[in-house]
């Protein structure tokens, strides 16, 4: 497991700045259109119940229907457990040094990239849509200078804040880390 | 003659999928215990997870020992004579009237 306050490769006086997951609209419409299917079969047995009561007694159809049940129920909830277990999995963490991008996708695909905070050379942060102008969500996009390409925070909450938070902590690490005598870069738009 | 095989034989994919399913539930069990953030939520997800399967299954084994799954399933009801009187009265095996 991951203990935050002692990230893997740890660096000394690391602290975690931000820890983000996706926001949690995000899983939520996904998990209630799940419940919804899973309230389906119980509206069909109520209508099977008025209309054609003689199909939930006979020999063949009844277990077969029954077992459809199950195996549908299942479903649902190996669906429900993956869409958790994505939310939950996906986390951006950044800290005063460095900014970590985990995303696990499905069974046996996980990505992390990690970058100092010194490789960050632009940070931009979007919000396409109705619910995310609502619900103050959205992406945010690190642009690195070494080969790690772009860190995709996607669909965190408070974007906006989120990129402010991330310029000001490469603006800070660069006047920590800034040779004796140099004047530092400026990130911040 | 007409064929027939027992509804038994439904239950072999049924315990095909329900392989899948543990095979899928270890690995996310397995991906929570190794990659999750250490803490409570952790070991509440991977418990919310296994008491929901135990729910379901203990229904689902409730539900289907009631039923007797010697009970023959005729080819013929398979292959189209499936005829509304067999559908709506079990205990009615004769012969679909011919049409005209």
């Amino acid at each position: 497991m991951i203990d935050l306050n002692q990230l893997p490769n740890h660096k000394p006086g690391e602290k975690v700045e931000l820890f983000l997951r996706r926001h949690w609209l995000v899983p939520t419409r996904v998990v209630l259109a799940l419940i919804a299917g899973a309230v389906l079969p119980f509206i069909v047995f109520f209508i099977l119940q008025e209309t054609a009561p003689t199909l939930l007694h006979h020999p063949v159809l009844t277990p077969l229907l029954a077992l459809f049940a199950s195996f549908y129920f299942l479903a649902i909830w190996m669906l429900v457990i993956q869409e958790i277990v994505d939310f939950y999995l996906d986390t951006w963490i950044v800290t005063n040094e460095r900014v970590i991008d985990v995303e696990q996708f499905g069974l046996f695909r996980r990505e992390a990239k990690e970058c100092h905070l010194e490789n960050v050379v632009d940070v931009t942060s979007e919000i396409h849509g109705m619910l995310q102008m609502i619900f103050k969500y959205g992406n945010v996009i690190a642009q690195t200078a070494g080969t790690t390409g772009q860190l995709n925070f996607k669909e965190v909450p408070q974007p906006d804040e989120v990129r402010q938070t991330i310029l000001k902590l490469v603006d800070e690490d660069r006047e920590r880390h800034k040779p004796e005598g140099k004047t530092p870069a400026v990130a911040s738009k | 003659m007409i064929p027939s095989f027992p509804i038994a034989l439904f239950l072999i994919p049924y315990a095909l999928f329900l392989l899948v399913y543990g095979f899928f539930l270890f690995f996310n069990l397995y991906h929570l215990r190794t990659y999750g953030i250490k803490g409570t939520v952790s070991h509440g997800l991977g418990t919310l997870f296994l008491v929901g399967t135990v729910v379901i299954l203990g229904a689902s084994w409730i539900v289907l020992s009631r039923y007797d799954w010697g009970t023959p399933l005729n080819v013929q009801d398979v292959t189209g004579s499936f005829t509304n009187a067999s559908v709506l009265n079990p205990y009615d095996r004769s012969e679909p009237t011919p049409q005209p």
